[in-house]
C-alpha cells in the first residue's frame, strides 16, 4: 500500500528528488503526490529547470589553453625539483 | 633540473606520465571550480597547481580503480578551505539566515501577477555571467557544495566524502546555497531591469 504525503513533506524532499538521491520507493511516493497536486508539480518542474540551467551554463567552462600550459609546466617544474625525476 | 635547497626524495611516487594521464583530464573541472572559489585568475591557477603537486606527492595513497576525480576535488577543496580560512574575515555559516527561504518561483509569480510563463522568464535571469557572479557571491561553505553538486554533478555521498562532512550537512548547505543563489540571481535581474516586482 502506498503512503501519501503532504505538500510540505514533498517540498522537504524536492532537492533529493531532483538530484536523484531518493530510493525507488521514496520516488514513487513523491510522484504520487505530484500526480495529484498540480501546484507542487509545477514548482518541482520549475526548480528542476533552475538546477539544470545552472549546470548547463556553468559546466561547459574550460581552462584557457594558455593557462593549461602554464599549470602543466609549473607542475612539472615543481615535481622535477622535488623528486629529481 | 634538481633544486639544491631541497634534497630529492628517493621515494618519488609513481611516474609522472601515469599521474598526468589520470589527473589532467580533470583539469577543466578543477580550474573552473578553483576560479569560482577564488574569484581570481591567478589564484585559481596557483590553487590548481598546488592541488596537482599535492596529489602527485600522495599519489601512492591513491587506490587505482577508485574515483580519481573525487580524490582530486578533495585535495583541491582542502587547500581552498585552508587558504580561505587563513584569509577570511567573516566565514559565518551561522550568520546567514537571511535569504534562506528565498524562492525565485515565488518572486516571479508575485511579479507576474497571474503566474503564467514563469519558466520562460527564468531563462532570462540565468545567463552564464549572472550564474558565475551569483555563485561567487555565495559564502564559502555554500559555494563549495553548490559547485560540487550543481556544476560538477557529484552525488551527496561523494560531496560528503570530498568535504569530510555528514550527508545531512551536504543537504542542508545545498538547500540554503540554492536559495541564496536564487536570491542573488533575482537581485541581479532586478538591478539589470529585467524583471520588476509589481507595485502593489
Amino acid at each position: 500500500m502506498q503512503r501519501s504525503m503532504t505538500c510540505e513533506q514533498a517540498y522537504d524532499e524536492i532537492y533529493q528528488y531532483l538530484d536523484r538521491e531518493l530510493s525507488n520507493a521514496e520516488i514513487s511516493v513523491v510522484r504520487l503526490h505530484l500526480e495529484n497536486c498540480p501546484p507542487c508539480a509545477y514548482l518541482f518542474r520549475f526548480e528542476g529547470t533552475v538546477v539544470r540551467y545552472v549546470r548547463e551554463r556553468s559546466a561547459q567552462e574550460t581552462c584557457p589553453a594558455a593557462v593549461v600550459k602554464t599549470i602543466i609546466m609549473g607542475f612539472r617544474a615543481r615535481v622535477s625539483a622535488r623528486f629529481s625525476c | 633540473m634538481t633544486a639544491n635547497h631541497e634534497a630529492p626524495s628517493s621515494d618519488a611516487p609513481r611516474d609522472v606520465a601515469l599521474f598526468e594521464s589520470e589527473a589532467l583530464p580533470h583539469l577543466d573541472a578543477l580550474y573552473r571550480t578553483a576560479r569560482r572559489l577564488t574569484s581570481n585568475d591567478q589564484a585559481a591557477e596557483d590553487l590548481v597547481q598546488d592541488a596537482l603537486e599535492r596529489a602527485y606527492t600522495h599519489y601512492d595513497r591513491f587506490q587505482p580503480g577508485t574515483n580519481m576525480r573525487a580524490w582530486l576535488f578533495r585535495i583541491l577543496s582542502n587547500l581552498a578551505i585552508s587558504g580561505y580560512r587563513r584569509r577570511a574575515t567573516a566565514p559565518s555559516v551561522e550568520s546567514l539566515d537571511d535569504g534562506e527561504e528565498f524562492s525565485l518561483y515565488n518572486q516571479l509569480q508575485a511579479s507576474d501577477g497571474d503566474g503564467s510563463d514563469v519558466e520562460a522568464r527564468v531563462l532570462d535571469l540565468l545567463g552564464e555571467e549572472s550564474i558565475r557572479a551569483a555563485i561567487e557571491a555565495l559564502p564559502m561553505d555554500f559555494r563549495m557544495v553548490v559547485l560540487l553538486a550543481d556544476v560538477e554533478g557529484f552525488a551527496y555521498k561523494e560531496i560528503a566524502e570530498i568535504l569530510g562532512i555528514p550527508r545531512g550537512t551536504v543537504m542542508s548547505r545545498l538547500f540554503r546555497g540554492r536559495r541564496l543563489l536564487q536570491r542573488s540571481l533575482w537581485e541581479q535581474a532586478q538591478a539589470a531591469g529585467i524583471s520588476r516586482v509589481k507595485e502593489g
